[in-house]
């Protein structure tokens, strides 16, 4: 008797941990893998900047005029996010496709608001490889949405947002479910952005009328680090952040149908020279507060 | 009994533990070529479009350079839509017949790709003809150029409206060792 003990904790000791995680998880993303899903957004950000530290090569520029007119902006964006299952992977992951659409917007440099077109971003997809708990294992084509004048950054807070990580559970009364996790954006291949994400889950508010909706608050901190190791871009940043937000899905294994989110970064900026030593520090703030809902947005 | 039990498990377990796991195939990687969840043309797909033209290449040849050893050296550039569609063909030639050059640019404006989400990609393709003891053809080129667009200070948040001429005055301070200002 001993023995088959013995032998039955080995094959316990052997089988594959996922699937029982998978098990014991009852909160998951419902995502539809034969239709398109459209989920309506809006975002604005507020950002400032700041010229801490200009090299001896930025005296012939007119560095202060150009760091008075990024000094502060605000940029509102509205669209769309289509996504849809591309392709289901050997491990029951998810290859999924989320392209921007219908973008319009607006930017204040402290002058007025102005149109502006996303003609550069408009159609743009990144292929995100997740989990259905929001597990991001890997994702591509970030690059063509990234850079300066692309407005990449605007739209990256609400793809990742659009799929967040949920806890394995749904947090009832007053109790908090803690939850870390590191999410990698490769921009390309001489550049990630590596972010940590520590989170406190709480039970949310349901709205009247979401009849078996599933609300989950959050709230917590990123820290990021990132180091650029193009030859044309020795750049390095550094960056803190405290989050929170709403989750809405229509069930424990639910589609999502609202998310309110808010960021606060602050982040610090440095390019290098060939010996590493600090060329030019720029710092930076950037508050993104943003919604998506499921559908056109009605 | 024991014994069996736990070669039993090792039979259930070896499988799992030494064939190629979830992620340990190219295939699997999400920017793959041809992979339905990647959505940009990646040099290797447009490859594949362009040696299945190899025959209709060969068939300008055939028609234009006959009797010729020496074609000269011959590129076709073409820009690829966002929709699939070539357009803006042209056949750079140097030392090769002029007639060849509408028939090979014929050839890639009647080509398709698959649509994109990128920006229009602009291909440059060699070809090159050989004629030896095996007789006459066009070798498929192994390798398509494509110019990647650059990312441009990726870790800096700048406006969405912010002008080329900002764009590359911090580029010149932050960045460029030549950080001079042209005169």
């Amino acid at each position: 008797m001993p023995r088959i003990a013995a032998a039955l904790l080995l094959l316990a000791l052997l089988a594959p941990a996922a699937p029982a995680d998978a098990a014991r998880r009852d909160l998951t993303y419902k995502l539809a893998q034969d239709k398109l899903e459209t989920l309506s957004f809006e975002v604005e950000h507020v950002v400032t900047t700041t010229f801490e530290r200009m090299p001896p090569e930025a005296e012939p520029y007119d560095v202060e005029g150009l760091e008075s007119s990024i000094a502060s902006v605000k940029v509102q964006v509205a669209g769309s996010l289509e996504r849809v299952v591309g392709r289901v992977f050997r491990d029951s992951s998810l290859g999924l496709v989320t392209r921007v659409v219908g973008l319009a917007g607006t930017v204040d440099r402290g002058q007025g608001a102005e149109a502006i077109a996303f003609d550069g971003l408009e159609g743009k997809s990144v292929s995100m490889r997740v989990l259905d708990s929001g597990e991001l294992l890997a994702s591509s084509g970030w690059q063509h949405l990234a850079g300066a004048g692309r407005g990449g950054d605007l739209v990256e807070p609400v793809l990742l947002q659009s799929i967040l990580r949920l806890p394995f559970t749904v947090p009832e009364g007053e109790g908090l479910i803690p939850g870390s996790f590191r999410v990698r954006v490769p921009v390309d291949p001489l550049l990630n952005l590596d972010q940590t994400w520590t989170l406190q889950y709480g039970a949310g508010e349901v709205p009247k009328g979401c009849r078996r909706c599933v609300a989950i608050s959050y709230s917590g901190t990123v820290t990021e680090a990132a180091e650029d190791q193009h030859p044309a871009r020795p750049m390095k940043r550094a960056g803190e952040a405290t989050v929170s937000g709403t989750i809405l899905l229509s069930g424990k294994r639910g589609q999502l149908l609202e998310h309110a989110f808010s960021v606060a970064w602050t982040r610090n900026v440095t390019s290098h020279r060939e010996n590493d030593t600090v060329r030019g520090a720029i710092a930076q703030t950037q508050t993104i507060t943003g919604r998506i809902v499921a559908g056109d947005g009605q | 009994m024991t014994l069996r039990l736990v070669l039993l498990a090792l039979v259930l377990w070896a499988p799992s533990a030494f064939a190629q796991g979830p992620a340990g195939d190219p295939r699997d990687n999400l920017d793959h070529p041809g992979t339905p969840t990647d959505r940009y043309l990646d040099a290797g797909e447009l490859r594949d479009v362009l040696h299945l033209a190899n025959d209709s290449f060969y068939g300008c040849y055939r028609k234009h350079v006959r009797g010729t050893k020496e074609a000269g050296e011959v590129a076709v550039r073409f820009t690829v839509q966002r929709d699939g569609t070539v357009t803006d063909g042209v056949a750079e030639m140097d030392g090769a017949p002029e007639s060849l050059g509408p028939c090979l640019v014929d050839v890639v404006e009647g080509l398709t790709f698959d649509p994109h989400d990128g920006d229009p990609v602009v291909v440059s393709y060699p070809l090159v003809y050989q004629v030896d003891r095996k007789g006459a053809r066009v070798l498929p080129y192994p390798v398509v150029f494509t110019k990647p667009r650059a990312v441009r200070l990726p870790l800096l948040f700048l406006p969405p409206d912010i002008s080329p001429g900002e764009v590359r005055m911090l580029e010149r301070v932050l960045v460029d060792p030549e950080g001079t200002p042209e005169r």
